[in-house]
């Protein structure tokens, strides 16, 4: 029961990760942007959270203790900042100098991991452990509700945050004006530009806001690193593809993205979790590993056969400019 | 005085010059007609006040001042709105989304304010999709639309959409309309009943500027009309004092013949038969249901009906290209004492032909080659003495346009789509023409002296106007571009020819042009199926007119016995009795 | 009405740009590119500036050393076969963007084969097998995301993607089976090996890079099926009609690349390395796509671009290293601004961008 217990409640930190991830692609792809930047993005935002949880760290004096609140606050800010600057240079090539989005995208990738690696790593990650073992759980007590609590009641604000985000993101999308218009650029841009919606400043916005949420996943990944390798920023290109595909997986609705990236934190999580009870046969550890990618590779395979109807938005990754008809 | 003033508008696309130095006037109320050929810059020129494009020269003033329209939506606030020829709607949403699509709050409820003259307004107003719905009925039953606020977009027929995107417009307060070639796609009824709104409107106050190249358009419904040439104005002329010939000339720039050719020839036996033919689309929907006809030789039959009744699909279906179908495509190659050739058919298969008994020597002896060796064989075929008792039958249904290909059947399909189905736009003529034979010839790699050939005939003879041949077929004008798959189709002396919508998007001498090609082909004895969206042509130029109705067939006539309106009730569902027995 | 601002700067398409003034702007992009390099190597070290390119021209092209010119013509050529691979799926609107894996598992079959073939064998018998099972693995690998595309049209790019990181985790796991210390350290092959020439044991990859690039124009340029390639890439419709089956196209492609791609692996791991580890593709089929784009799917065009690519990455190893920076990372950093600069170039070269002054008049600027 308790392996149980602690195995969801680590799958629900580890979904956080995605959902975030998955959340802003979303967002940038309701847009019509495919944006394969995502991964660099969510690097440049675990930069951002690592340079704002240094500058809180180094603003006060070194005994002094951490405000619980301030150091998912402050990290939390530059990870948006750091992530809508992705989003930002995203826009400018795709909308403004109107480049392929997958290679504008791709290119983003690369730079974004070499700028984030490069800096992560020469960060001075002193208290960073300490910050990371503050910022765990949102709420004390939660021990108190039992096995509820355990799952539900301990995680930290990142989780309840991106669970926020995404419920909203799905609201605005489906029932305001805003995200009339916004699904509108990314379905026919040529005709939400007759009706007078401005296209590329939808898409810039969009993309930025889609760049700062991803980011904060990524910054939520590199500062809940309890285990102290603060200055390696590995893996999180992988998480930004898997949130990728855990948008076609949630058909574009960040509501059921909050169930799927749980799905896929649930397989990511399996391989770790279960290792030290797999002792001695090696390669089934190896397996496990793969599982998510597999699983990735099964949902891509079955929403290909299966589903008739195409529910991504139709002009997604077609580039817009109005003399162009 | 007040009034929509284009002075000297200049649009250039690289080389090309849309529009050269425009300028007219709009007065308030009127309908205006803008008439002239395709690729005159009639739709460029409206694009300007529209706000799509952006003139390189010029200015656009309004009740006499300069007037900054860069966007549609400058547009709209100049109370200008534009329906397009391609509707700008988004498929995946409803028709009031559609209709409330890229307004903000400030500007729902000024439009609100116009619906709700002199009610009181209390606390706070709601801009919800139901209020605007609510006002979106109230303004379609003052215009005579019939249209339902909640149905998707992409669940909706041509005129459904044509309507939604005058609703569009007109919801939002605009006084000038413009309508791009608004009756392309409807049937003559549905057209009648857009003439109707046009008059309410006009009766409303609104002015309304009508795109088009059709002449009776014009004479019908316009107060005036300015006349486009080749990206020049020409000159306005009220429409009570010019006639259908000295438009026609003045839009042409030369006096013309406007007699469609029919050459009256007897037909020579069957070519094709199709019997109970059904076919789905890739949601499974049926688009096709249980087509019946037969084609002859020497015999155009037109293909009548609202856009999307299934033409397109009919003409795939029998080309191979769709694959859910059933039901029977027979095709008659015209083979009856004619000499066998290696040109579809090879020695093994020679041999079979024979065992079966259904071929015979010159002279009348049966034909049996079991004691030939294949090199006796092969002469014979290649002196021409061994002949086809019968006319060869081809089952299609089975088969993949490769297949159908390799079995010699002469099968000619020029596609609606001409750059994204018939040719490919980024390569040049030689490699278009190449494209049907690429795979002849030894080796992997390709062979292009031939096809250079015929690329040079088809130049020559159809008077394609290019810089060379090794130009990329996209930067050629629509004319020339229809001229090169026509010329390459025909090239191949087709025993079935299919046409789909061959003068779309055509200047007058270049639709005649087409016609002429398609009339010598059936003297030729092709048998020729012509789909196209203007009946007069079609009843011009056709011998019968199948009319398809959402993919069933509505009837089959004779061309010469029926009348424009009747085909236009056929295309509307309803059945005609008087079939044609050709 | 009130008078509306514009906005002063306005775009509009650019038809029929000159050749050389398309290379001029082209020409001008690469050398931004190397500066902002520059820029950037001295905001990470104050006062490298100088030092960034002499180090960078001597990381590259120090002709008293050869390995150094054959590090890079060997970098150039990997760069160059990837993107030459990549090209016709790329041109029949297959985003591939698996190469990084289906490299890895061809490099990975040769390494297998080439550690454990017997000793006995003869070095050339060896390499032979070792081709022929990275061929056959690579093949399998670029297969996979083919057939679902064919026949069901699976999205391409996430599934190539997801197949990267199947044959990272494969490549640690047989490692750790063939290696049962756990030391996850492959060593370095004793056997299966190219010969050294010229002191370097890459110089016969650069030789066979020559043959298959002049095939690989061929294939594209010239042949039968590359032409039904160009036809798909550019109309799907188009090319059913001409009898092409898109569906055989799409295997025959993926076949193709999955020969190219295992004897990539099997240089990398027999030749270049001697040695093999799951992180030994290093990126370059990340590279190899921009490049392909970057160069338009014309094999000399790809030349210069994989080129410029292998002297960024050369160069800046070499530079990072002279002014203590973290090279791998610095390099990443470059190469990420160099394509940004280079598809920021092809904006200029396909459209215009008018300034729009508040007099009539117009001032136009390229």
């Amino acid at each position: 029961m308790s392996y149980v217990v602690s195995f969801l409640s680590l799958a629900i930190k580890f979904a956080t990760v995605f959902l975030f991830g998955a959340t802003g692609e979303i967002v940038n792809q309701k847009s019509g942007h495919l944006n394969m930047g995502t991964p660099g993005i969510m690097y440049l935002g675990a930069l951002g959270g690592i340079v704002g949880e240094r500058i809180y760290l180094s603003s006060i004096p070194a005994d002094a203790p951490l405000n619980p609140l301030l150091i998912v606050f402050i990290p939390v800010v530059f990870a948006i900042i750091f992530g809508a600057l992705g989003g930002a240079i995203f826009s400018f090539f795709t909308v403004t100098l109107r480049c392929n989005q997958n290679v504008t995208g791709l290119t983003l990738t690369t730079l974004g991991v070499g700028i984030a690696c490069y800096f992560i790593g020469s960060i001075d990650t002193s208290r960073m452990a300490e910050a990371g073992l503050l910022m765990q759980h949102a709420f004390s007590g939660y021990e108190a509700a039992g096995w509820f609590g355990e799952i539900f009641l301990s995680q930290s604000w990142f989780t309840y945050l991106g669970v926020v985000i995404a419920i909203l993101a799905a609201v605005i999308l489906r029932y305001t004006r805003v995200g009339l218009n916004l699904r509108a650029v990314g379905e026919n841009a040529s005709a939400a530009d007759q009706a007078g919606v401005n296209v590329s400043a939808y898409r810039y916005v969009a993309t930025i806001i889609g760049g700062a949420i991803s980011g904060i996943g990524g910054a939520f990944y590199e500062l809940d690193n309890v285990k102290g390798m603060f200055n390696v920023a590995d893996g999180i290109d992988a998480f930004g593809w898997l949130a990728l595909c855990i948008v076609i997986f949630s058909l574009w609705r960040p509501t059921i993205a909050i169930f799927a990236s749980f799905f896929f934190a649930c397989l990511s999580v399996a391989p770790t979790f279960f290792a030290p009870y797999l002792a001695g046969a090696g390669y089934v550890r190896y397996l496990l590993m793969m599982v998510p990618y597999v699983a990735t590779i099964i949902v891509l395979i079955v929403t290909s056969v299966v589903s008739k109807k195409d529910h991504a938005p139709a002009s997604l990754g077609v580039p817009y400019f109005r003399e162009d008809r | 005085m007040d009034c929509i003033q284009l002075e000297h508008i200049t649009k250039t696309f690289g080389d090309v010059i849309a529009n050269d130095d425009v300028s007219f006037v709009i007065e308030k109320g009127e309908v205006l007609a803008i008439l002239g050929e395709n690729g005159s810059g009639k739709t460029t020129l409206l694009n300007v006040l529209g706000g799509i494009y952006r003139p390189d020269h010029g200015k656009v003033l309004i009740n006499g001042e300069e007037a900054t329209i860069l966007s549609p939506k400058d547009a709209y606030s100049y109370g200008i709105g534009m329906v397009h020829q391609h509707y700008q709607l988004v498929e995946a949403f409803t028709a009031i989304e559609n209709v409330v699509l890229g307004l903000s709050r400030k500007e729902l409820l000024a439009i609100y304010d116009r619906f709700e003259e002199g009610q009181e307004q209390h606390g706070f107003r709601w801009c919800r999709l139901r209020d605007s719905a609510k006002h979106m009925q109230t303004m379609c039953e003052r215009y005579g639309f019939a249209l339902n606020p909640k149905k998707t977009v992409s669940d909706m027929s041509v005129a459904e959409k044509q309507t939604l995107e005058i609703v569009k417009v007109l919801f939002r307060g605009v006084d000038t309309l413009i309508l791009d070639e608004p009756t392309a796609v409807l049937t003559p009824q549905e057209a009648a009943h857009l003439f109707d709104v046009i008059r309410n409107m006009k009766r409303d106050g609104k002015t309304i500027i009508l795109i088009t190249h059709k002449l009776n358009e014009v004479k019908e419904i316009s107060d005036r009309v300015v006349i486009m040439r080749k990206g020049k104005y020409i000159q306005t002329i009220p429409t009570a004092e010019a006639s259908e010939k000295s438009l026609a000339e003045a839009m042409v720039g030369e006096s013309l013949n406007l007699d469609i050719p029919r050459s009256d020839i007897p037909t020579t036996g069957e070519r094709l038969e199709v019997r109970g033919l059904s076919v789905r689309n890739r949601e499974g929907r049926a688009v096709l249901s249980d087509v019946s006809f037969t084609l002859y030789g020497s015999e155009i039959l037109g293909i009548a009906g609202v856009s999307g009744s299934g033409q397109r699909e009919l003409l795939e279906a029998i080309a191979g290209l769709c694959r859910d179908r059933d039901g029977d495509i027979i095709f008659h190659n015209p083979k009856k004492d004619k000499p066998v050739t290696f040109f579809h058919k090879n020695i093994k298969q020679i041999r079979a032909l024979a065992a079966e008994g259904k071929l015979y020597f010159e002279g009348g002896k049966p034909c049996d080659l079991r004691h030939f060796s294949n090199k006796e064989i092969a002469d014979l075929v290649n002196q021409e003495k061994i002949l086809f008792y019968e006319d060869e039958i081809v089952d299609f249904a089975t088969k993949t346009p490769l297949e159908i290909r390799n079995l010699g059947a002469k099968l000619s399909f020029v596609p609606e789509d001409r750059l994204g189905m018939g040719l490919v736009g980024d390569m040049d003529l030689i490699d278009n023409v190449l494209l049907r034979s690429y795979r002849k010839g030894r080796g992997k790699l390709l062979h292009k002296e031939k096809s250079e050939a015929i690329a040079q005939e088809i130049v020559t003879d159809l008077e394609v106007a290019t810089p060379s041949l090794s130009t990329p077929v996209r930067k050629l004008s629509g004319g020339n571009i229809q001229k090169v798959l026509v010329g390459r189709e025909i090239m191949s002396h087709p025993k079935i020819l299919m046409v789909a919508y061959p003068v779309r998007g055509l200047d007058i001498n270049a639709s005649y042009t087409i016609y002429h090609l398609i009339d010598e082909q059936k003297k030729a004895g092709t048998a020729i199926m012509y789909v196209g969206e203007d009946l007069d042509a079609m009843l011009g130029l056709t011998d019968r007119i199948l009319v398809l109705c959402d993919g069933k067939v509505t009837g089959i006539v004779d061309s010469r016995a029926v009348t424009k309106e009747q085909i236009g009730l056929m295309m509307s569902g309803k059945t005609y009795s008087g079939e044609a027995n050709a | 009405m009130s008078q509306k601002r514009s906005f002063p700067l306005y775009v509009t398409k650019r038809i029929g740009l000159a050749k050389w003034k398309y290379w001029l702007i082209r020409v001008g992009g690469i050398l931004l590119a190397f500066l902002i390099a520059g820029i950037v190597c001295t905001m990470l070290k104050p006062g490298s500036f100088l030092t960034f390119y002499s180090e960078m021209f001597r990381g590259c092209f120090d002709f008293s050393d050869i390995t150094t010119v054959i590090d890079l013509l060997v970098t150039f050529s990997i760069l160059l076969l990837i993107a030459l691979t990549l090209t016709p799926a790329f041109k029949m609107k297959f985003w591939n963007i698996g190469a990084e894996g289906q490299i890895l598992i061809g490099a990975l079959a040769a390494a297998g084969v080439a550690k454990f073939a017997p000793s006995e064998w003869p070095n050339i018998l060896i390499l032979v097998f070792a081709l022929f099972a990275a061929q056959v693995a690579s093949a399998i690998w670029c297969l996979i995301p083919g057939l679902f595309r064919a026949y069901f049209h699976t999205n391409e790019t996430l599934f190539t993607l997801m197949m990267n990181y199947i044959a990272a985790v494969l490549a640690s796991m047989m490692i750790s089976v063939w290696i049962p210390n756990g030391s996850q350290k492959f060593g370095t092959l004793t056997q299966g090996i190219f010969p050294t020439i010229l002191g370097h044991s890459g110089t016969l990859v650069i030789i066979f890079t020559l043959v298959i690039f002049v095939g690989m124009y061929f294939y594209i340029n010239h042949g039968k099926s590359g032409f039904e390639v160009a036809v798909i890439g550019e109309s799907v419709d188009t090319a059913r009609y001409a009898g092409i089956n898109v569906s055989h196209v799409t295997l025959r492609v993926m076949t193709v690349s999955g020969l190219l791609f295992g004897a990539i692996g099997f240089f990398i791991v027999c030749g270049i390395h001697q040695s093999f580890s799951p992180t030994i593709v290093a990126g370059k089929g990340f590279t190899g796509v921009l490049i392909a784009w970057l160069g338009h799917f014309n094999p000399f065009e790809i030349a210069l671009f994989a080129f410029l690519s292998a002297v960024m990455e050369c160069g800046t190893t070499t530079a990072a290293t002279a002014v203590n920076i973290s090279a791998s990372r610095f390099t990443a950093i470059c190469t990420g601004a160099f394509f940004f600069i280079i598809i920021a170039c092809e904006f200029f070269s396909r459209y215009q961008v008018h300034i729009r002054v508040k007099e009539k008049g117009e001032v136009e600027e390229a």
